[in-house]
């Protein structure tokens, strides 16, 4: 599903990212974690076409996204960790306007916006204009907009931030259900323990470097993920 | 506490000259020191020169019959309503709107001493603004009536009670403003409505006082001993401004009452105005049939409603728009009597040529493009990772500006055709050539903005109002609009060059857009996704 081989991407003459190397797999929810400015958003950016990349490739479905770019965004859904979106729409213009761009028919996006939006309680507040939703309002709205298409990929940085348990679990479930039908997740976290709970796979970056990859037994053993994070951080 | 807010404030409104766009790098001593003088080149030497050329030939009759304070006070007027005019529309956003009031009203910051720092800003640009008008008008005043050094310094120290009655009045009807607004659900239609009343009336004034100040020169004498012996107060303004010192310390001393008592009104419900979130009540969204369109019409859609949703945008980017509405139905009414004695006096064909220079003039105040790829903000996430090309997005760009733009423009160009009825090929021209010149300062506007972009904005007022690209495309596509009128009288054409005057013009003008547009397409797509 996503390929990312011997990625390297410098701002200047930092390494953000160092011939990084993954595998995700569909059906996997695949954790990416590590400390701060490890470079984490760097890789999720480069995965999504947003942030050019020095060397190495990402495919996305076998097409690169060096070189079809557009292909390879039809496929896949970002969120990214502050979802600035347009202030000045409403929620369902917002939406709608997503819908459009995805090409998604009439009905799939009637479809899709009523069940999402009641499954996150945002049915009410879908007529506000963006700029007046709280900063977990607008995560769900971010949320609802990349499930809108149903991609196969689904790209996705500190998704939990600023969400209620309740809309945390609903994501939680609703990330299950897309690696059942046989997509794929690829998402940060600082959250260890959801981390550990949630995901199939896992890979902790370290200064632009991958230190350990792995499904969470290879990778954590019989510790917890927390005590192996904060052993390698070391 | 207030000098760092200071800082912050003063390096929103100079930060393209402060801080380089390209590195995003504070500029260096001698970068600075060239970028100050070439904005200060702009507007000391385009404007400030206008304002001198008036003053120039104004003075000389005042001054004969002692009526220099006069002088003084028709320019202290003038440099008051284009200061007024250029910081009243940047007062209800930077005091009311500002994206960090959040933040500043969190920290243990006192209303008032945001106030304060917000307030600094509105006073810079009525400052600058008053500036343009009035320090021409002293220098020739001092060059003329040598009043000696300690009045000449007087004439200078005027500007500070000036500045603050500028101050006083933007911040007067800021408030006004947000007050009103508080309780409006559409406050963009509203603020629009405001701006554009305000607006009318500048011109009003603007072309009444023509008239008016002719006949103020022309009876200098009368009008002064009349103004002397029944409005006092205006006297003492005109000797505060020519630096009579007890006059100045007075009107000082008067304005700052005033404009004391206005800042106290208005930190009274300061924190509630800008906390409030509007007058309507909160609706629970119904479930509506949804439309649906190309990824295309969702982009210009989307850019369209970014235009309308913001009044700032609408009223510094898109005036041209209401301009050519007007002046479109102003041909078609007054247009008929007015052409008649142009084409007796000059011939129809220069008439046809400055009736396009003045469209393709009304069509330059509209940039739209100029700041629209700043305008993405943080949000510029969204067309990097939506599955659309780069080239879509500015296409989006472009076409709202054309639409906006173009629309207008080919309805006034119709309206002087009919009026001035040209042969097929000057009215063909007169019609083409400004739509043309459209298409090129809609693609150059979109290209200097993709090359000079600010994405880190807080307040919107700063990319579309302060925004060095803005202001060099506006000030750029009016040049080129004027250049156009002021060759042909330089190259002493006639009527019978129009069609093929125009005709040179066009072919620049559509060069001058392929150009842009191809650079656009073949290096837009590359920048756009490295912002």
């Amino acid at each position: 599903m996503l390929d990312i081989s011997h990625l390297t991407k410098t701002y200047g003459t930092v390494k953000a990212v160092d011939d990084l190397t993954l595998h995700i797999a569909p059906g996997e929810i695949y954790g990416f974690i590590g400390h701060n400015g490890a470079g984490k958003t760097t890789t999720l950016k480069a995965c999504t076409g947003i942030l050019g990349f020095d060397g190495g490739d990402i495919t996305i479905c076998g097409t690169s996204i060096k070189k079809d770019p557009i292909a390879c965004k039809k496929q896949i859904a970002y969120i990214p960790d502050n979802p600035d979106m347009y202030e000045f729409m409403t929620g369902i213009k917002f939406l709608n306007f997503i819908a459009d761009i995805f090409g998604v028919s009439k009905k799939d996006r009637e479809e899709r916006i009523a069940k999402y939006a009641d499954h996150f309680e945002l049915t009410p507040d879908l007529g506000q204009i963006v700029s007046a939703y709280s900063h977990g309002m607008k995560q769900k709205l971010a949320i609802i907009a990349a499930w809108i298409h149903d991609p196969k990929l689904i790209i996705m940085d500190e998704p939990f931030v600023g969400l209620d348990p309740m809309a945390a679990h609903k994501l939680k479930e609703m990330m299950r259900e897309v690696c059942d039908a046989g997509g794929a997740i690829f998402f940060s976290t600082h959250v260890l323990e959801v981390a550990e709970k949630l995901c199939d796979k896992v890979a902790i970056i370290k200064d632009g470097r991958l230190i350990r990859s792995g499904t969470m037994d290879e990778v954590k053993g019989d510790s917890s993920l927390e005590d192996v994070f904060l052993e390698l951080e070391e | 506490m207030l000098k760092a807010l200071l800082k912050k404030q003063i390096a929103e409104i100079f930060q393209n000259i402060l801080r380089s766009r390209k590195t995003g790098k504070t500029r260096t001593g001698a970068a600075r020191i060239a970028a100050v003088i070439g904005f200060a080149l702009i507007l000391v030497g385009v404007l400030g020169g206008t304002f001198a050329f008036f003053a120039a030939g104004t003075i000389s009759q005042l001054i004969t019959v002692g009526a220099g304070w006069l002088y003084m006070i028709i320019f202290a007027g003038a440099a008051f309503i284009f200061g007024l005019f250029g910081s009243v529309f940047n007062t209800f956003s930077t005091l009311y709107q500002a994206k960090d009031n959040d933040l500043l009203l969190s920290m243990p910051i006192p209303s008032r001493v945001i106030l304060t720092a917000r307030l600094a800003a509105v006073y810079v640009m009525g400052l600058i603004y008053s500036s343009i008008v009035m320090i021409p008008a002293i220098i020739v005043y001092i060059v003329k009536a040598r009043p000696g050094f300690g009045a000449a310094a007087g004439c200078f120290a005027f500007l500070i009670p000036l500045s603050l009655l500028i101050l006083t009045f933007s911040c007067a009807l800021g408030w006004v403003v947000a007050k009103l607004s508080a309780k409006l659900k559409n406050k963009s239609f509203f603020t629009v409505i405001i701006a554009v009343a305000f607006m009318a009336l500048y011109y009003f004034l603007y072309f009444k006082a023509q008239g008016a100040i002719a006949a103020l020169v022309q009876n200098g004498a009368v009008f002064a001993s009349q103004i002397k012996e029944s409005a006092y107060p205006v006297y003492a303004v005109g000797t505060a401004a020519c630096g009579n010192p007890v006059s100045l310390l007075i009107v000082t001393a008067a304005v700052a009452a005033v404009l004391l008592l206005t800042c106290f009104i208005m930190s009274r419900g300061f924190i509630r105005t800008v906390t409030v979130s509007g007058g309507q009540t909160k609706k629970e969204y119904v479930k509506k049939e949804l439309k649906t369109s190309s990824a295309d019409g969702a982009l210009f859609s989307k850019e369209l409603k970014r235009f309308t949703s913001s009044p700032a945008y609408m009223l510094n980017a898109g005036t041209g728009t209401l301009f050519m509405i007007v002046a479109g139905v102003a041909v078609l009414i007054k247009g008929g009597e007015l052409s008649a004695s142009l084409v007796s006096q000059f011939g129809r064909g220069t008439v046809i040529a400055i009736a396009s220079a003045a469209l393709c003039f009304l069509v330059s105040t509209n940039f739209i493009t100029a700041p629209s790829i700043s305008l993405e903000g943080r949000s510029i996430w969204l067309p990097q990772s939506l599955p659309v090309s780069a080239w879509q997005v500015l296409r989006s760009k472009l076409a709202v500006h054309l639409a906006v733009t173009e629309i207008p423009a080919l309805f006034c160009g119709i309206c002087m055709w009919a009026v001035l009825r040209p042969s097929v090929a000057e009215g063909a021209l007169l019609v083409t050539l400004p739509l043309v010149f459209g298409l090129f300062t809609a693609a150059f506007g979109l290209f200097v903005n993709l090359m000079r972009p600010n994405l880190n904005w807080i307040s919107e007022t700063a990319v579309i109002k302060q925004s060095l690209s803005a202001f060099l495309v506006m000030i750029a596509d009016m040049i080129l609009s004027i250049a156009f009128i002021v060759l042909w009288f330089i190259l002493r054409l006639t009527s019978s060059d129009a069609v093929f005057y125009m005709l040179i013009w066009l072919v620049v003008f559509a060069a001058c857009a392929g150009i842009f547009l191809a650079l656009l397409k073949k290096k837009g797509p590359e920048v756009f996704r490295s912002l």
